[in-house]
């Protein structure tokens, strides 16, 4: 009986084998027809249509179509050109990349995020105040030296802090390839639609700083040598116990030990109170890791104060306004949706006596700019150059209204440039030098043109060896 | 070029596939298949295509002289079986061992010459640095390691070993150079698997048959190997550096150490089944079809098992070329050790020219040791029910365990840094447990990682068979209506030929009741198809709904995959898969 049955069995299902190949089923077909159809729109779309050559949100111009050479097809260095190029140009690739950023939303929950870009933060707990100074360094000042030191700081010029136009480096290339971390977009915490980017206390590089700052007052101890330091906005909007749990919470102490590690006849400047006491107006960007220029008026306000003159108001000034910001923050988060809500603009108010700013450029050719520039064109990603034009290795600006032969240098990174414009109403001459690109020897540019003031404006995250490093190479 | 380039998604595939399917007949397809992939090598560097060009001559020139070997000695004693050789005379006996040790001969240059080429691209580097050979001569030193690896070579050399192997135990014939040639560089598999043997292919150069299942299925996967890799594998990966940096002097909890661990293993099974998905998609594409390399090894209910499932070409090839030459498991105990030890050696450092990779072969050696003693002393009882699936679930976990404490070894090949993180693991450290950071990190990426977890199980393969056997089934239906209606046909026409005889017999006598009879009989066979037509009809609609909405769901998938792909793979940011390295 069973035997039937399993016969009975194999013999209805070679009749359904049989009748399988009589029903004509056309779903097949027409799915591979349809998936071809979309496999030659792609294509269509990634040979024909037009290419973008630059990144706003990358703030760089993308690869350029290689050359094709035979060393390179020999060793594959070509292919990889091209194909790099292929992929970074795809057409609508910022459309492309933005629409992933907001599948990425999805992948977890809370408007809080942490974002690491950073694999190697340390954190080192900070000493109480400094019984004694830091040392001051020996200025060599041989040739050699000077040569060695330059190398130097140019091999870091590709890992510091921003690229030339005053913007986080955002890690765009193979993971193999980031051996090397330098200082990229650190790790940046977003909640309430703003960006932090989360401070982690450096001891090394506090007094390494303290140091640098020690050894250039040393160098002209009849001179003011002023040291602004600016906290960021992790430390002045955020609770202090969410601080200590992300990061180092203690930004004032920190500030306090580097101070005590200086020369007492340093002028002194921290901008922690300053800044906290305004926490609630808009000082600090919520897409971008730099201050406003209201942050930055409140700075030239304690300037002035510790230099004994009157600052001018805010309503002496003329008063620009540029919509439309997007900054480091919301690239390096990958386009967070938090931040794209919350865009910033770029208020700027143009100094009384100038507008006109000289800029030497890296390759050593000068150009007239402006001092506030006008940035409705400029990307998303670009208006905080709205400021001094963003970073440049030297820039002079001459007030024509003053001319009591007063001058000062301002040896800044970029949170210096928003700072920049409301020394212009106070000094014959400003001269602003950043440390990274600047190749020539300041100390004695400040001999030759007499410079009084010497103000160095640093931000927190600025405090490490290398920058110092950098400070120091430019001094001899 | 990648699989997960936009260069070849949205050049390559596209030209390929349409001049393919233009090209008419197997012969100029496989020329046109051997074009493409050289093409598709030429983009490591024409260098490498060369060194690779080179490889498949020598092994088919070695194939050829050991075929010729082995004809010799088959021509020599005619009616020679295997086990015979006592019934040879003795003249035969030695032109046949004569040819019998020439084609061993040329098996060991064969192979000593490709591992030879191996050994030196891949190891080299790693030989110059550890040992103090030629350290004065820095260029030289430079030269190799600048050097790099071909891309693929651990696995193309490793088909070509299996190839001559397989024409010395005539598991096949030797081929002519354009089938090895395409064998070796054919572009699905050259870069990373999966080792599959020269027989299946040569079978399917002759003849493969084309079926528009059989491409859509193909379409499907390669789109859907496509988004597992640049989707989930390469987040993954990410997620594995944020919690686990593997960089010196990172900061990380021991949470951030075990999550990170995590998120690379997922990342390692997903990235490599991804590419083994996107291999079999091709060939099926164009008629190929190609065993498959994963079988879900997280779900393995012990460690050998977990190796019957993980790259199962490696192990098969393992299996096949160095543990049963080696006598298998039919030798001594401690033979049987030995063997094992050499295995897993083996494996351990076709992974990379780096001691933790050694390290993580003995680590495995160990628990097989350990699984085939207790297979060999202990006899587990046949459990059911909920004993069964208590035992069933220790083994699970007892394996994810090993194997995930394996991955960590394979990671890091920094033994500081490895001793360090095993530290932080094992609680002997003052880290903390958990920082804010992570946990933030943790949240903002659960959605994801569950998701990426369910990839690792049979989950949705069942599901997708589940749906699949719905569709077979209105098929089916379908097909036993057909079935049905020809019956009834046949029924009929059996019917109307006994009437036929009746009324031969009887037609004189009782003409009107058998007039009566047959059209009694039309009028049900009548009624009988028509309600047997409704009935199909009624099926077939049915069934060509089912597939309208199965194949058209299936298209849009292909369409959400490639999309979201090609979004991950926008900028010049993409991740090269894992296995490349190896």
């Amino acid at each position: 009986m069973d035997e039937n049955n399993k016969k009975e069995e194999i013999i209805t299902e070679d009749l359904d084998k049989e009748a399988d190949k009589k029903i004509q089923g056309y779903g097949a077909k027409y799915m591979t027809c349809i998936s071809m159809l979309i496999f030659a729109a792609i294509f269509a779309v990634g040979v024909f249509a037009e290419r973008p050559e630059y990144s706003e949100s990358e703030k760089r111009p993308l690869e350029k179509k290689p050359e094709i050479w035979v060393t390179g097809t020999l060793t594959g260095k070509y292919f990889e050109k091209l194909d790099r190029w292929f992929s970074d140009t795809f057409p609508h690739r910022e459309r492309l990349l933005s629409l992933e950023s907001g599948m990425e939303a999805f992948y977890g929950s809370g408007s809080e995020a942490f974002y690491g870009n950073k694999t190697d933060a340390h954190e080192d707990t900070i000493p109480e105040v400094s019984e004694s100074l830091a040392p001051v360094i020996e200025l060599e000042t041989s040739e050699a030296s000077t040569e060695a030191e330059t190398e130097a700081s140019d091999l870091y010029s590709n890992l510091i802090e921003t690229n030339a136009d005053g913007t986080l480096k955002v890690d765009t290339e193979p993971k193999e390839e980031v051996e090397i971390t330098g200082e990229q977009a650190g790790n940046i915490y977003v909640t309430n639609n703003k960006g932090y980017e989360i401070f982690y206390y450096n001891q090394g590089g506090s007094v390494k700083y303290a140091s640098v700052i020690n050894t250039v007052k040393a160098l002209f101890p009849d001179r003011n040598v002023y040291d602004i330091l600016v906290p960021n906005s992790f430390g002045v909007e955020l609770d202090t116990s969410l601080q200590e749990e992300l990061g180092s919470g203690n930004m004032p102490d920190a500030f306090n030990y580097i101070f005590s590690l200086m020369d007492p006849s340093v002028h002194r400047i921290s901008l922690f109170d300053t800044m906290v006491e305004h926490k609630d107006e808009y000082i600090y960007f919520n897409t971008d890791h730099h201050w406003t220029g209201l942050g930055a008026y409140y700075a030239y306000r304690a300037f002035c104060e510790e230099k004994g003159i009157t600052a001018h108001e805010l309503s002496d000034f003329r008063y620009v306004d540029y919509t439309g910001f997007y900054g480091t923050f919301y690239f390096a988060t990958n386009r967070s949706e938090e931040l794209k809500d919350n865009p910033d603009h770029v208020e700027a108010w143009i100094p009384r006596g100038t507008n006109d700013a000289v800029i030497t450029d890296e390759s050593g050719a000068e150009f007239n700019s402006n001092i506030i520039n006008d940035v409705t064109e400029a990307n998303a990603g670009r208006k905080y150059n709205c400021f001094i034009n963003g970073d440049h290795p030297f820039t002079r600006i001459s007030n024509p209204a003053i001319t009591d032969g007063s001058s000062c240098v301002v040896v800044k990174e970029s949170y210096g440039n928003a700072f920049v414009p409301y020394l212009v109403d106070h000094y014959e001459n400003v001269y602003v030098v950043d440390y990274r690109s600047y190749k020539d020897n300041l100390a004695q540019f400040i001999k030759d043109r007499n410079v009084q003031d010497i103000i160095f404006i640093n931000n927190v995250q600025a405090i490490t060896e290398k920058v110092s490093g950098e400070i120091l190479s430019i001094f001899s | 070029m990648s699989f997960t380039s936009l260069l070849f998604v949205t050049v390559f595939i596209p030209v390929f596939t349409t001049i393919y399917y233009i090209i008419q007949g197997n012969k100029y397809r496989n020329i046109w298949l051997l074009t493409g992939s050289l093409i598709f090598y030429s983009f490591g560097g024409i260098n490498y295509l060369v060194l690779l060009v080179l490889m498949a001559s020598w092994s088919c020139f070695i194939a050829g002289r050991i075929q010729r070997s082995i004809n010799l000695a088959e021509k020599s004693s005619p009616g020679f079986q295997d086990g015979d050789e006592e019934f040879m005379n003795p003249s035969e006996h030695d032109a046949y061992e004569k040819s019998k040790r020439a084609a061993k001969i040329w098996l060991l240059i064969g192979v000593i010459v490709l591992a030879v080429v191996l050994i030196t691209f891949k190891y080299m580097g790693f030989i110059i640095n550890s040992t103090s050979i030629m350290p004065k001569i820095d260029k030289f030193r430079e030269g190799i390691i600048s050097m790099g690896m071909p891309i693929g070579i651990s696995f193309y050399t490793f088909k070509l070993i299996s190839y001559i192997s397989d024409v010395y135990r005539r598991k096949t014939k030797s081929g002519n150079l354009f089938n090895v040639m395409l064998y070796t560089v054919v572009f699905h598999q050259v870069s990373q698997g999966p080792i599959v043997r020269y027989d299946t292919m040569a079978s399917q150069f002759k003849n493969r048959s084309f079926s528009w299942e059989g491409t859509s299925n193909g379409i499907a996967r390669f789109c859907l190997g496509l988004a597992k890799k640049t989707i989930l594998a390469d987040h993954c990966g990410k997620l594995a550096g944020m919690f686990l940096p593997i960089t010196a002097g990172a900061s990380y909890s021991v949470g951030g150490a075990y999550i990170g661990s995590l998120c690379y293993m997922l990342q390692l099974y997903i990235d490599f089944s991804a590419y083994s998905d996107m291999a079999i998609g091709l060939g099926q594409m164009v008629g190929f079809n190609y065993p498959e390399n994963f079988n879900y090894p997280y779900a393995a209910t012990s460690v050998r098992d977990f190796w019957k499932r993980w790259h199962i070409s490696l192990s098969t090839f393992f299996r096949d070329y160095v543990y049963i030459p080696l006598g298998g498991n039919r030798v001594g105990f401690m033979r049987l050790i030995l063997n094992l030890l050499v295995v897993w050696l083996l494996t351990g450092i076709w992974h990379g020219a780096s001691s933790n990779f050694i390290l993580w072969g003995l680590y495995y050696f160990v628990f097989i040791v350990i699984e085939n003693l207790v297979h060999k002393f202990i006899r587990f009882p046949q459990c059911t029910g909920v004993i069964g699936i208590i035992l069933n679930v220790c083994c699970r976990v007892y394996t994810i365990v090993i194997v995930y404490f394996g991955w960590v070894l394979f990671r890091i090949s920094d033994f500081t840094s490895l001793s360090e993180v095993v530290k932080v693991m094992a609680g002997m450290s003052d880290r903390e447990l958990f920082s804010t950071s992570e946990a933030l990190m943790l949240r903002g990426n659960m959605y994801f990682l569950i998701a990426s977890l369910t990839v690792c199980t049979p989950l949705w393969k069942y599901l997708a068979e589940k749906i699949n056997a719905v569709l077979m089934h209105s098929f089916k239906k379908e097909a036993r209506e057909i079935q049905n209606l020809e019956n009834e046909n046949s029924l009929y026409k059996q019917e109307t030929t006994k009437d036929q005889v009746l009324v031969e017999k009887y037609g004189q006598n009782n003409g009107d009741i058998l007039k009566e009879v047959r059209e009694q009989d039309i009028q049900n066979h009548e009624k009988m198809l028509s309600r047997l037509e409704n009935r199909l009809r009624k099926r077939k609609s049915e069934r060509a709904r089912i597939e309208a909405v199965y194949y058209g769901v299936r298209t849009l998938l292909i369409l959400f995959f490639l999309f979201v792909s090609i979004l991950s793979m926008v900028g010049a940011s993409y991740t090269p898969f894992l296995y490349n390295q190896f």
